[in-house]
């Protein structure tokens, strides 16, 4: 648990408004990639990211300084975005719209090395992987961040980061194959 | 004996149990395809970690405390709107209290019928004259 973290939340109940100001600059770029993982579009990220802080400073007293406000707004995070997939999903079927919602790197020919195969890679694993992927290797949470985070089981953590794994290294291993052949 | 293939994507893991690490690496002494599975995840761990600094909002920061501010403004001054709002009911209810309570209790226990009501509405002044006969005439009607 991060004190600076406690002190401006309580600075911030206690009425002083711009006390939140430091953690939104401390975790915006972290609610921005989550969000991105979990929504596979830097404009919906970015609009997201905005809801989520203001959701969390409206709910703030809801918080207590026994949780990490790491974990807490993680979750808020995650909890949006999949309210945000579920709103889709049902606005598409209401009105039969197909969606395209492929990102512009997932749409290149080839990827050009490995970070970009990555990157691609990323794009065509399930929005849970993307989600454990960003939060263990990006955010650098651990195992027991992410149990609190994902509200999951410690085995369920480890199974989860395992799958999520080895479908991206399947994933970067088959464009590397694709690469090869255009190549040759 | 799946998992223990599966666990080799566990092994760069700081917080993973010393155990089960020991397990894993004894697993890899002997198996070459988790081996080479260990090796390629080492070269891919990295490249995901440099995912980090790819994109960036700029004014992100600006624009969430402006959203933030505006929404704190808006609180406050519901707030204030509410405490208002309260204080003049109160106020009202206290005012009028005196007029509406019976001042003798005797008075209370005497209202057994509709007309001893509308009496002790006259004596208390809650009803005046013109507000009886409109009744009285509505009943009428």
């Amino acid at each position: 648990m991060d004190q600076r973290d406690t002190d401006a939340v309580q600075a911030v109940l206690m009425g002083d408004v711009n006390a939140f100001a430091p953690l939104v600059t401390r975790y915006q770029s972290s609610i921005l990639r989550l969000c991105q993982a979990r929504l596979k579009s830097l404009a919906r990220a970015e609009e997201a990211t905005q809801e989520v802080f203001l959701k969390a400073f409206r709910s703030l007293e809801s918080y207590r300084s026994t949780a990490s406000f790491k974990t807490w707004i993680y979750r808020i995070a995650m909890n949006h975005c999949i309210d945000l997939i579920r709103r889709e999903k049902l606005e598409s079927l209401l009105f039969w719209k197909k969606k395209n919602e492929q990102d512009p790197i997932s749409q290149r020919e080839r990827p050009v090395d490995l970070t970009d195969a990555v990157t691609e890679g990323m794009n065509h694993l399930s929005g849970e992987e993307r989600e454990i992927l960003t939060l263990r290797e990006i955010e650098g949470l651990s195992y027991d961040e992410l149990s609190q985070t994902l509200q999951i089981s410690l085995e369920a953590v480890k199974s989860r980061l395992r799958r999520a794994r080895q479908a991206l290294l399947s994933e970067v291993t088959l464009l590397s194959k694709k690469k090869e052949k255009v190549v040759a | 004996m799946k998992t223990i293939h599966e666990n080799v994507f566990l092994l760069g893991d700081a917080d993973l149990p010393q155990s089960e690490r020991n397990q894993i690496e004894l697993h890899l002494q002997d198996c070459l395809d988790c081996q080479e599975k260990f090796n390629k995840w080492q070269m891919v761990a990295p490249s995901l970690g440099s995912q980090a600094s790819l994109e960036t909002v700029p004014f992100l920061v600006q624009k969430i405390m402006a959203q933030v501010r505006e929404s704190g403004d808006n609180s406050a001054w519901r707030l204030t709107k509410w405490a208002a709002y309260a204080s003049v009911v109160v106020i009202l209810f206290f005012l009028g209290l005196p007029q509406i309570i019976p001042s003798d209790s005797n008075d209370i226990l005497a209202m057994d019928n509709e007309d001893s009501v509308m009496e002790l509405a006259m004596n208390t002044g809650v009803l005046d004259d013109d507000a009886m006969l409109e009744m009285t005439l509505g009943e009428q009607l």
